[in-house]
């Protein structure tokens, strides 16, 4: 599919296969993908965390504004900041959605709102500006390691660091394993006395914590936050992400993988759309046109492996 | 050697009693077989032996040893499995993950994979199955599912086996290796019981015989001492009730099914309702009652002819096939037949929307008054109409889905199991019902695995066996002994 996207893009327009535009869709990625890290392990045990946008927002501006007052701290310190307040704000999902057993669209409709409140009321009206952040962290979008003309974004490396440890755990460790087990079947999993509650508490911190590391690396690629805007519609895109990238809604299954084939896929079109010159008025109607042709391609796609087996 | 020791076992399921104090003993080296109709008690019994139900009172002991488990996990723990008639277990892990489920080796640092393939291989190997185990387990046969469904308790040290209707998915052939894996298990000193109704197995299989009737221990035969015939008595074999259905008056065909197939389920099934008639279809659970009764409603696709009124009603949708005069009431009532959190009024008139609306605005006085006198008419017991159903006993339940249905006002009316878990004073009420409706001249097909049930009220009893028609029977035919032994495929002799 994004390979499809590629050829299309550059047929109409040469220019589409550049460095810049790479280089473009390199930085899109990073933000984009470490929220649909943390949502796949989610999406996976039947859930959804919808409040992983305003997560992002809260997180983004809370870590700018301590650089703020502290500019001499080091940039691991924010990091680490970003990661456990994220894990903080993820852990009261986990107790709504695993102890108290309230379904996971709508915990997570109410945190959404709720954290973009806090985001508002930590801002006071105010914004992060550039020269408010730290260089040492916006250095980090801007330089990189140079594979030839591109440029890989510190960021982007960073991003793959719980891509690693997502891809680890889930394909090869107990709990990883017992998530795919949850999602797949929970009654049998209870009769085989796994412990789901256990594993749903732990994806919606893993989800939390993910977006607060998004929130950093959000950060650092534009130097500039408002509670108002920051992190808007990321909880949709890394849904849509997550499930384009094959992980169907119902759960089971699904590979970390897919969802960065996923991320890559919006990233591309979504560059794609500006580089293409398509009207600003456009661009939105253009990118959910392609998100619903990757999700229709999916379910045909699923819909025949179904029938074969059952033929078989 | 193990041995499980029940006393006692009681269990009930919202106040409801399915078990009564029931004992059973499975000692090692021996198959024993648990069978008895429909609601018997035999899943119960085994599912209480194996935490997946709480018994409300008993003793269970294992190797002569109290034990009380509160979920599965404490009844793995102590080796006892329990083999479901579904395969359970996880679609997208692999044959080893599945077969260590629950309690994967591990190792610093994960899961310790090779322990994980070979435990799996060594357990499946014991009962001779040559499974890749790092497949998927949704690429596997049913028969293969169940083999590592068999090995998981192999890998958790189970002792003490049920199986549940385990055969019951599986082809003869297979069934054969699974009636030898559990003897082979006994022979291992294992304690071993199986719930079935096929009772071809129980006469080649099993050593002894415990018999439930109505959640009551009614005998235990040893091989050998019985004849199919025996054990079919001791089944049904309650005082047969004095009830007999009423006038047989048949008016005009009001339903006429001809070579009705719904793929996987039914086969070539074709009978006819009159009106003022009632029609059973009977048979086992899984024989196709359901899907024949589903297709007739237009919930299924099938092939093969459908008329109502001697029009063929194969395009009209299960909405349009209400309106033209077929009313179904489901077998489950919680999930099928009402809409629980709603009041008595909303559901009572669901069906009748239609005639209780003036220009597109509901008529509520209107409505209230017929969930009133419906509610009086069927013997409903309620504080208000506007009570929430799920507050109401099942048999009260079970008339506001009958109100529904009879609002609508049917030609034909479709009973799935009209009485499974109601009590036996709302069941007569039900009963009463059905006759009144066929002397007015309603048709009706019902779907009952109540033998006594079946006897007291059709006219016609259509028997089903794996998705065919076995036998039908005028009330003035049919035995019970007769039903049954069609129903399971038993020696048509000892109808007779």
């Amino acid at each position: 599919m994004t390979v499809l996207v590629v050829v299309a893009a550059t047929a109409r327009d040469p220019r589409f296969l550049s460095p810049q535009t790479l280089d473009s869709v390199l930085l899109w990625l990073p933000v984009l993908l470490v929220v649909a890290l943390g949502q796949m392990p989610v999406i996976v045990t039947k859930g959804i965390d919808i409040s992983v946008g305003s997560t992002v927002g809260l997180v983004a501006f809370s870590v700018g504004l301590i650089g703020k007052v502290n500019p001499s701290l080091p940039v691991p310190v924010l990091f680490a900041s970003g990661l456990a307040l994220g894990a903080l704000l993820g852990s009261l999902n986990a107790v709504l959605v695993a102890i108290a057993k309230v379904p996971p669209v709508v915990t997570t409709i109410g945190t959404l709102t709720a954290f973009r409140g806090m985001a508002f009321l930590v801002a006071q009206g105010k914004q992060i500006d550039t020269n408010n952040v730290a260089t040492a962290l916006t250095d980090l979008g801007r330089n990189g390691v140079h594979l030839g003309p591109i440029t890989v974004n510190w960021l982007l490396w960073l991003a793959f660091i719980p891509g690693a440890l997502l891809a680890w755990v889930l394909a090869r460790s107990a709990i990883g394993r017992t998530v795919y087990a949850v999602g797949g079947n929970p009654v049998a999993a209870a009769l085989r006395g796994m412990d789901v509650k256990r594993i749903l508490f732990s994806v919606y911190i893993w989800s939390g914590a993910c977006a607060g590391l998004a929130g950093v690396l959000y950060l650092g690629r534009y130097g500039f936050v408002s509670a108002a805007s920051a992190g808007v519609n990321l909880e949709l895109n890394a849904i849509a992400a997550v499930v384009v990238g094959g992980v169907p809604v119902s759960g089971g299954s699904g590979s970390v993988l897919g969802v960065l084939a996923g991320c890559v896929l919006l990233a591309v079109v979504n560059v794609g759309l500006s580089v293409l010159g398509i009207a600003a008025d456009w661009q939105l109607l253009a990118y959910g046109a392609v998100v619903m042709a990757a999700l229709l391609v999916d379910a045909v796609g699923r819909r025949a492996k179904e029938s074969s087996v059952v033929a078989a | 050697m193990s041995s499980l020791t029940a006393r006692g076992l009681t269990v009930a399921y919202g106040g409801v009693e399915v078990l009564g104090s029931v004992d059973l003993d499975l000692r090692p080296g021996e198959l024993r077989a648990i069978v008895g109709e429909n609601g018997a008690g035999k899943s119960s019994l085994a599912k209480a032996c194996s935490g997946v139900v709480r018994p409300v009172a008993g003793v269970i002991e294992i190797d002569g040893q109290a034990r009380f488990f509160a979920n599965p996990r404490e009844a793995l723990d102590a080796g006892v499995c329990l083999v479901h008639q579904e395969p359970l277990g996880f679609d997208d892990l692999s044959v080893g993950e599945n077969v260590c489920a629950g309690a994967w080796p591990r190792k610093s640092g994960g899961i310790d994979w090779k322990q994980v393939h070979n435990q799996a291989a060594a357990c499946l190997q014991r009962i001779q199955f040559d499974i890749d185990t790092r497949r998927r387990l949704a690429s596997l046969s049913a028969a293969e599912r169940q083999a590592v469904e068999l090995a998981h308790g192999l890998a958790r040290g189970a002792r003490v086996w049920f199986f549940d209707e385990t055969s019951a998915a599986l082809t003869p052939t297979e069934s054969a290796r699974l009636f030898a894996v559990m003897r082979q298990l006994a022979a291992e000193g294992c304690a071993v019981g199986f719930v079935t109704h096929h009772l071809q197995e129980v006469v080649e299989h099993a050593d002894v015989i415990t018999v439930l009737r109505d959640g009551k221990l009614v005998g235990v035969l040893d091989k050998g001492s019985f004849t199919q015939a025996d054990l079919v008595k001791l089944m049904v074999g309650r005082s047969v009730e004095l009830d007999s259905p009423s006038a047989h008056k048949p008016g005009e065909t009001v339903l006429r099914v001809r070579l009705l197939c719904v793929p996987g389920a039914v086969q070539d099934v074709s009978f006819e309702v009159k009106a003022g008639e009632v029609v059973a279809l009977a048979g086992l659970v899984g024989a196709g009652r359901t899907d024949v009764a589903q297709a007739v409603c237009g919930l299924s696709r099938y092939r093969g002819e459908v008329e109502v009124c001697g029009q063929d009603v194969r395009r009209r949708s299960a909405a349009a096939r209400w309106r033209e005069g077929l009313a179904l009431v489901p077998e489950d009532r919680q999930h099928q037949g009402l809409l629980l959190p709603l009041s008595i009024c909303t559901n009572a008139t669901l069906a009748s929307l239609g005639t209780f609306s003036k220009v597109g605005w509901l008529d509520n006085i209107g409505i209230r008054s017929a969930t009133v006198e419906k509610g009086k008419e069927l013997g409903l017991v309620y504080q208000s109409p506007d009570q929430e159903v799920r507050l109401l006993s099942g048999g009260n339940q079970q008339k506001v889905a009958l109100a529904k249905a009879l609002l609508a006002k049917p030609k034909l009316l479709v009973l799935d199991e009209p009485t499974r878990g109601v009590d036996i004073g709302a069941k007569y009420d039900v009963h009463t019902l059905v006759r009144q409706l066929a002397d007015q001249g309603v048709a009706i097909l019902m779907v009952s695995s109540d033998l006594p049930e079946v006897m007291a009220l059709a006219h016609r009893i259509v028997v089903m066996r794996k998705g065919t028609v076995a036998a039908e029977f005028a009330h003035q035919d049919a035995t019970p002994e007769k039903i049954i032994a069609a129903a399971s495929g038993g020696d048509s002799a000892l109808a007779s």
